[in-house]
């Protein structure tokens, strides 16, 4: 199929709810891609499920879902959709509003349990279907690289937050930071910008820093993922934010560490290796992450990027 | 039955000021309603009905319409606004009391805590807030630290009312249970939670709070 579109700018269309959708339509709009943004539209649960009225079932939203597309939803058309927080079961209108902006490619990330699909694989058949591509990280600040060129295009400003540190040679004290890629919330390139002047070589500091600044209410952006101990999504941020700043600087970041256990001991089991890299304090040699999801991550991209094997019986190797 | 739809409209307008994540909104508000006049205790209360409505609509298991990052949001809003309006209170008249207070361990919300202070303060209370996620032994040593008339406890979660109990037992251990008078509140607790863990006082809100301090006092001279 010839691409009408090949060779302009990628636009991009946010279907949105509430202050956390809000928040990285901000970021997004005044970090480089604002020119780009096509529209943006919040769709409130309550404009559509009524409790009690005919609606209330999913059944009829998800039999026709074209019925319950609001009569003010802007006439746009986009390469990317990017789905902020809306409620679960409006998740039936993404395929259908989908199609008529015309998009290439979806991007539905998950921060918070609660908005996670109701019908996540049906969305991705139906969209697959009609050629339409969908990724679903979770969080939305995990993502780093994607199948689909439309959402990497979108990767080379937001997703996993990736750092430059330009310290001074002589003190290893920071003078400013390049953000190369600025988490959607914005929070990276708020604290990046309260550490100029932070000893690089501190690094207790620095970490604590990442983890407390990165949720910080006080601050013009900040994390809004779940922070359950259970579903430790906002926790996993801080992991990947405290990772990015310590490759910046050179430092061992959580992935170096598994790598430097595993040529250490050898083959380790899975469970083993978390006990060794989750938690552990942060030095010169070794550091570790927070949350097991980090890990988990970690490790699955090591296996992707063909640095480790896992075998059959959970155990994990160096290639 | 326009009565509700006056409501329902003044409850979603305080709803998107209290999400309004730039905060532009609840400074806004803050300032139009003192100047038509209301005291800072007025629009806490207003907005204390927002806080409700975004709570309903977050544990509504049938019609969940608000999030965990709406909590946030609405609970930094909530502290912009307690900002804005404290210095605007009574000038104190200290002396009343002594009052320690703090939210108990496992427990982050600040906002209900900080305004139940912010009143006993502009009675003429001396307040010493020990802030939130406060362990037992922290309680303990603050107690033993500042001697205070009153110890205050928060809690909004269910799952930490068992460490409210838990202090209490930690201050008999200590020695201390009968040198100061307890008070406790926050969403979760109850009056009869109150009384089954000895508490001397509940209070369901400030208001109520802040006259049972009263009493306290009374009762200790
Ligand atoms: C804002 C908010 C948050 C914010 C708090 C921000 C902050 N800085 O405080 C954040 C996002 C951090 C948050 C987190 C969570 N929250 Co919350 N939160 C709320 C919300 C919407 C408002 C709370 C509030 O500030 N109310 C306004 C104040 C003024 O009211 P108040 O605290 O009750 O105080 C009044 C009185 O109780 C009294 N008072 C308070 N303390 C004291 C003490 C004494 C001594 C006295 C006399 C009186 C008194 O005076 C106040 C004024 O009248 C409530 C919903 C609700 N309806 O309250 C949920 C709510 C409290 N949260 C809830 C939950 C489940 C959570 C989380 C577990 C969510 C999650 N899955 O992560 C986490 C827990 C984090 C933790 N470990 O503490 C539930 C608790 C359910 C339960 N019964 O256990 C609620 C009730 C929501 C709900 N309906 O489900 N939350």
């Amino acid at each position: 199929m010839p691409d009408a579109h090949a060779g302009k700018e990628m636009r991009i269309f946010f279907l949105y709810s509430g202050p956390f959708g809000e928040q990285i339509i901000n970021t997004v709009s005044l970090g480089g891609l604002g020119d780009q943004v096509s529209g943006a539209y919040e769709l409130r649960p309550e404009h559509i499920l009524v409790p009690g009225g005919d609606t209330e079932g999913s059944e009829s939203l998800f039999e026709n879902p074209e019925r319950y597309i609001p009569t003010d939803f802007p006439v746009a058309q986009a390469d990317l959709l990017i789905i902020l927080g809306i409620h679960g079961r409006l998740s039936d209108l993404v395929p259908c509003i989908a199609r008529r902006l015309g998009v290439r490619s979806v991007l539905y990330p998950i921060d918070d349990r609660d908005t996670i699909p109701e019908a996540k694989k049906t969305i991705s058949d139906e969209l697959t279907e009609f050629g339409i591509y969908i990724e679903f990280p979770e969080p939305f600040c995990s993502l780093q690289r994607s199948g689909d060129p439309c959402i990497n295009e979108f990767l080379k400003f937001f997703g996993r937050p990736l750092l430059k540190v330009i310290t001074d040679p002589g003190s290893g004290i920071i003078h400013h930071i390049e953000v190369i890629r600025d988490t959607p919330c914005g929070s990276a390139s708020c604290i990046a910008g309260k550490l100029a002047g932070a000893d690089s070589g501190d690094l207790d500091t620095l970490s604590r820093f990442c983890y407390d600044e990165q949720h910080n209410d006080e601050a013009d952006n900040y994390c809004l993922a779940e922070m359950d101990p259970r579903y430790p999504l906002m926790q996993e941020a801080g992991d990947l934010l405290k990772d990015a700043l310590f490759e910046g600087c050179g430092h061992p970041a959580t992935k170096d560490t598994i790598l430097s256990v595993l040529r250490q001991s050898g083959e380790t089991g899975v469970e083993d290796l978390a006990m060794q890299v989750v938690g552990l304090p942060c030095s010169m040699t070794a550091s570790g992450c927070i949350t097991r999801r980090a890990f988990d991550l970690y490790l699955r991209e090591l296996k992707e990027e063909h640095r480790i094997v896992i075998t059959s019986s959970s155990t994990v190797m160096l290639i | 039955m326009a009565d509700d739809s006056i409501q329902e409209d003044r409850l979603s307008y305080l709803v998107s000021v209290l999400l309004d994540f730039k905060g532009t909104r609840i400074r806004e508000f803050c300032q139009s309603k003192l100047d038509s006049g209301a005291d800072p205790f007025t629009v806490f209360g207003e907005l204390q009905a927002g806080l409700e409505e975004i709570g309903k609509g977050y544990e509504d298991p049938r019609f969940r319409r608000y999030f965990n990052s709406d909590l946030i949001v609405s609970g930094r809003n909530m502290k912009r606004a307690i900002e804005l309006l404290k210095p605007l209170l009574p000038p104190r008249k200290d002396g009343k009391g002594h009052v320690v207070i703090g939210t108990v361990a496992g427990d982050v919300h600040d906002i209900g805590k900080t305004i139940f202070a912010v009143t006993l303060e502009s009675d003429g209370f001396i307040v010493t807030d020990i802030g939130v996620d406060v362990p037992c032994a922290r309680f303990v040593e603050a107690v033993r630290k500042n001697a205070p008339d009153i110890l205050a406890m928060s809690s909004l979660l269910t799952t930490t009312l068992p460490e409210m109990r838990n202090v209490i037992k930690g201050l008999s251990d200590a020695g201390f249970r009968n040198k100061v008078r307890i008070i406790v509140g926050g969403h979760a607790v109850t009056e009869g939670f109150a009384q089954s863990i000895g508490a001397d006082a509940y209070g369901r809100d400030c208001v109520e709070g802040l006259r049972k301090c009263r009493m306290l006092m009374q009762e200790r001279k």
